[in-house]
């Protein structure tokens, strides 16, 4: 015993220098899988990161920066992406995807390879059901569904409710909560209608048959679980076919096209968010700033959420050190430990599901500055 | 007995138990180094298999509730189509929502790429179809049969795709099974092989095990069975050889040490045995010569019986007619004569009484007695005569004089005859000559040892037979030494004779006592002369000769005698008359001997009991004691008239003192 006590202490000591010399790698490799909009927020936050000294010293990388995401969701692209990040050894965490569709095409193989996804936006539940690597910064849609209904039936005091959604998994998750929750209230959907992200005729064609059908016996409300250029393109015909009925959007029509014709056409519709922008801030100026190219933008939840999501990542490397199980081992800590963060798109913290519980609202959109109209806390 | 034995408690050099382990060790080793890589591979085969089939069945399952809901929506579409209504829309919408949700649950699930390719392959034709059915519905809604038609046909494409789709998935997934069952054959593959690897290193350990069984143990059993086996029949030189210094090579070690021991005590066994035997064959020599001495004294007693008789009759004539004789001068002649006849009678009479001494063995008195003071008193008797003579003897009284059981009157006797026979020697040798008569104790046993520088002896083994002698016919009988010899045995001791440089040796062992001696008796006083006698005496006896002789004499003391030839004759003169004193012959003829007549007196004549006196010539008749020997005194054949006087004196103060 004394011989090996003679020895074995060195060898430790040794060991753990190598091991140490291990988990401190030359870089930190962050997969980036969000719609190319989110890209300024993301590189802003590594910028911000890498000017401070890196993580521990180790420069933080972006990956995946030069995949330009259209916004209509492509699997088999986020399937090729998925294994191209799978097989970057230095990668620690994937960031994305935006949308429900695509995490649910590559979560499956990041949780079946041990790589932590840090999921921003998407809102489908079972994206953060697929496995225990997969977290989410944002409400699920059986929360956002919940909450369109109650405040519908129950604030709003519809009866009569038409769902226009986007045939993906978002819109589809999404209606099905909305549809759920509604009905049990006692309310009843009396038009659901589908079209594709991008619209094409056929969708315009049979949008405008529903409304002009809905022109005659309207509904006490519409809900749109669409994107953004579906619900200019519904609202306008709702208005120009004078449907007095109420408005009811989704979180994703918070987005901020950068379109007057969205924030002119908007005015009035109350949508379900989770984030309220703050008044000039520099993170936003900044981004503002980065996406010029695009035109007069201003950031949204989607950028607050993607900036956020790099310094959450900093966080869990520098808690579980530079490993993807270090990274899940610390956000199963923070879980467990009810942990808030602070970050821009504001205070949250990890529920056992691993979805984000925050503040929730339903903000009236007005062409100057949205207006909060309910407040629900965080859970 | 100094051994170099190895220490049992040891622990053992080479143990069995050491080699069995290594084999064992050694067996272990090989399964492991076969079974480790056949043991991972069938671990990765079997995690392979495992996960190649891993939810093939909820996906599988999957698919068929997904085929079921399209279905059920391109059924309700058709519904639709002849009769359009909200609740057959409703149907749809409730079906495709559900579609949605049990596509997403395809991502749960672990599948592998192209199998989540198709799966997007059919979520894609699945959104279509939900776009068609929206077409289907508006055209119909707005009563457009070409668009709700055409919108059909799509529905109708998609629904091929989707069934196209579905079986691609359903292939793929017949693929992963087939993968999935051949990595499980592989695995039980693998598993044979190690299950043969183990037999085969089972197989090599057995034999291993043997080998070294036989070699350790089987072969040093057999060395030792073979060993025990030579030893079972009187071989002890047999011994197993050790070659090794485990278990069995200490049990071999030990074995041998056993055998050396075993041949040592059969040796002192042998030995022993050949002592004993000796020792008995010396005894039973011993028993043949007293047996043989024992013929010749019933030989003897006979011859004695039958010359005692007559011989009483010569002696007690010739002592009569001498006393008449030596009063007349002028028959000098026949006086001489008659002395002659005397004297040879006499050596007759002493001849026999050896004999009947010899023959008799009376069992001898013991009493605790010293023997330095028996032999003394010995050697007084003849003092004076060896101080007259030529002859030295050397007697110095022993330092401690030990003690012994004896009758010191046959030891006296016994001493008297080796002096004399010592006596004898020198005489025979000529000139003056010595004697050496010494008395020691020692190792339990008291020692007289007579030497003399006599003529030695001629045949040492011999001596003590009886009539053996080399003395001068007419100077010995032969019976002295027998009689010696008779005694010392009696007492329980030995003698031995044997030659020393300057003559004879006697050496006489006899055991010693420890108990006291008693305090010797006071010498009796001097007799007074014999006063004369007149009582009545009854003399009984067949020999007419012998009976007449003994009236005779009787009378001349002055005593009444009456003689009778048989034991009726004396009844009927005891009926008739009384006397003071019986003697009688014990055999006799007729239905009344000597022994008949004493019972008739002890029932008629009691006070006579103890004035019987019986006379014998038979030696077997002399002795007394109830049952074996005669009631009352005994006088035996032949015996001096002097004896016979004194004898009858004797009871007859009896019978005064009774009176």
């Amino acid at each position: 015993m004394r011989l090996m006590g003679g020895w074995l202490a060195p060898v430790l000591v040794v060991v753990c220098l190598l091991g140490g010399c291990q988990q401190r790698p030359s870089r930190v490799v962050l997969g980036v899988a969000l719609a190319q909009s989110s890209h300024p927020a993301v590189q802003l936050a590594a910028d911000e990161i890498n000017a401070a000294g890196g993580i521990d010293g180790v420069p933080v990388e972006l990956m995946g920066m030069e995949w330009i995401t259209v916004e209509e969701a492509r699997p088999e692209e986020a399937l090729k992406w998925a294994e191209r990040f799978s097989g970057e050894e230095d990668l620690l965490a994937i960031i994305g995807h935006s949308d429900s569709a695509s995490s649910l095409v590559a979560a499956p193989l990041y949780n079946a390879r041990g790589i932590p996804q840090l999921v921003t936006i998407a809102t489908h539940p079972a994206i953060t059901q697929i496995g225990a690597w997969t977290y989410r910064l944002s409400a699920s849609d059986a929360y956002q569904g919940r909450i369109l209904a109650e405040y519908a039936v129950r604030d709003l005091g519809a009866r009569r409710l038409a769902l226009f959604l986007v045939n993906d998994d978002y819109g589809r998750g999404l209606a099905a909560q909305v549809r759920r929750q509604a009905e049990a209230l006692g309310a009843e959907v009396v038009a659901t209608l589908l079209h594709r992200n991008v619209l094409q005729a056929s969708d315009k064609e049979a949008m405008e048959a529903a409304l002009q059908r809905l022109r005659i016996d309207p509904p006490d409300q519409f809900i749109l679980l669409q994107r953004i250029e579906a619900a200019t393109w519904t609202v306008r015909r709702i208005r120009e076919l004078n449907i007095s009925s109420g408005i009811l959007g989704g979180d994703n029509l918070a987005v901020d096209g950068s379109s007057d014709a969205w924030r002119k056409m908007s005015a009035g519709v109350q949508i379900f968010q989770v984030f309220v922008a703050p008044e000039n801030e520099a993170w936003m100026r900044e981004i503002q700033v980065r996406s010029n190219d695009r035109g007069e933008r201003r950031a949204d939840y989607s950028d607050a959420f993607a900036y956020d999501v790099v310094y959450l990542a900093r966080e869990a490397i520098l808690g579980g050190g530079f490993s993807r199980a270090g990274i899940r081992a610390h956000l199963e800590g923070m879980a467990a430990a009810g942990t808030w963060m602070d970050g821009v798109g504001g205070h949250y913290r990890f529920g056992p599901d691993r979805n984000a519980r925050r503040e929730a609202y339903i903000l009236e959109l007005r062409p100057d500055r949205n207006r909060v109209v309910k407040v629900f806390p965080a859970e | 007995m100094s051994r170099d034995k190895p220490d049992p408690s040891g622990p053992p050099r080479g143990s069995i138990l050491r080699s069995i382990l290594l084999v064992a060790l050694g067996a272990l080793g090989l399964v492991a180094a076969g079974a480790a890589p056949l043991l991972a591979r069938q671990a990765a085969l079997s995690r392979e298999a495992a996960g190649l089939g891993r939810g093939l069945a909820e996906t599988i399952q999957l698919n068929m509730r997904i085929q079921q809901r399209l279905d059920a929506c391109l059924m309700a579409l058709q519904i639709y189509l002849e009769r359009p209504g909200q609740e057959v829309r409703r149907r749809f919408e409730d079906l495709y929502f559900e579609l949605g949700d049990l596509q997403v649950r395809y991502g749960m699930m672990d599948i592998d790429t192209d199998e989540r390719r198709a799966v997007e392959r059919i979520r894609a034709s699945q959104g279509d179809l939900g776009l068609a059915a929206m077409q289907v519905f508006e055209s119909t809604d707005r009563g457009a049969g070409d668009g709700a038609r055409a919108a059909i046909r799509k529905v109708q494409e998609l629904e091929a795709q989707l069934d196209q789709d579905l079986s691609a998935l359903s292939g793929l997934q017949a693929e992963r099974l087939n993968q999935s069952l051949g990595r499980a054959r592989q695995a039980v593959f693998m598993s044979t092989l190690l299950v043969a690897w183990v037999g085969i290193c089972f197989l090599l350990a057995f034999a291993a095990l043997v080998v070294v069984l036989r070699r350790r143990v089987l072969a040093p059993l057999q060395d030792m069975a073979t060993a025990a086996g030579a030893i079972r029949r009187g071989d002890f030189a047999g011994r197993v050889p050790v070659r090794r210094q485990d278990e069995v090579g200490r049990v071999a070690t030990e074995f041998n040490y056993m055998a050396a021991e075993l041949a040592s005590i059969y040796a002192n066994l042998e030995r022993k045995v050949e002592e004993r035997t000796r020792a008995l064959k010396d005894v039973q020599k011993q028993l043949i010569h007293a047996e043989r001495l024992s013929a010749v004294g019933q030989l003897v007693s006979g011859v004695a019986h039958e010359l005692n008789n007559p011989l009483t009759a010569i002696i007690g004539f010739a002592e009569v007619e001498e006393g008449s004789l030596s009063l007349d001068p002028d028959r000098t002649r026949l006086a001489r004569n008659l002395g002659h006849i005397l004297t040879q009678a006499e050596r007759c009479r002493r001849i026999v009484a050896s004999l009947l001494q010899f023959a008799r063995r009376p069992a001898p008195r013991l009493e605790p007695c010293r023997l330095g003071a028996v032999v003394a008193e010995a050697l007084k008797l003849r003092e004076y005569e060896l101080s007259t003579g030529d002859v030295n003897l050397h007697a110095d009284p022993p330092e401690h004089d030990p003690v012994v059981e004896g009758d010191r009157f046959k030891l006296q006797q016994a001493v008297l005859i080796l002096v004399n026979n010592a006596v004898d020697a020198i005489r025979q040798r000529g000139g003056p000559g010595h004697i050496w008569v010494e008395v020691a104790a020692g190792d339990g046993e008291a020692v007289l040892e007579v030497r003399d520088d006599g003529t030695g002896l001629k045949e040492a083994g011999r001596v003590f037979e009886p009539f053996y002698t080399t003395k001068p016919v007419g100077e010995g009988t032969g019976l002295g030494l027998s009689i010696c010899y008779g005694i010392v045995e009696e007492h329980g001791g030995r003698i031995v004779g044997e030659n020393w440089d300057r003559g004879a040796r006697f050496v006489l062992s006899l055991p010693q006592s420890d108990r006291k001696v008693p305090r010797e008796a006071a010498a009796p006083p001097a007799e007074a002369p014999p006063p004369p006698l007149h009582q009545k005496v009854l003399v009984v006896d067949d020999e007419v000769p012998v009976l007449d002789l003994q009236v005779e004499y009787l009378s001349e003391l002055g005593l009444q005698v009456t003689g009778v030839a048989s034991g009726e004759a004396a009844i009927t003169f005891l009926e008739q008359h009384q006397v003071d004193l019986i003697i009688s012959d014990v055999r006799m003829p007729g239905p009344v001997d000597g022994l008949g007549l004493y019972r008739w007196v002890c029932s008629n004549r009691p006070s006579l009991e103890r004035t019987f006196l019986f006379t014998s010539g038979d030696p077997s008749a002399l002795g007394t004691g109830p049952g074996v020997g005669l009631p009352a005194e005994c006088l035996a054949k032949p015996y001096a008239m002097e004896e016979l006087g004194a004898c009858v004196r004797r009871l007859l103060a009896r019978r005064v003192v009774v009176l």
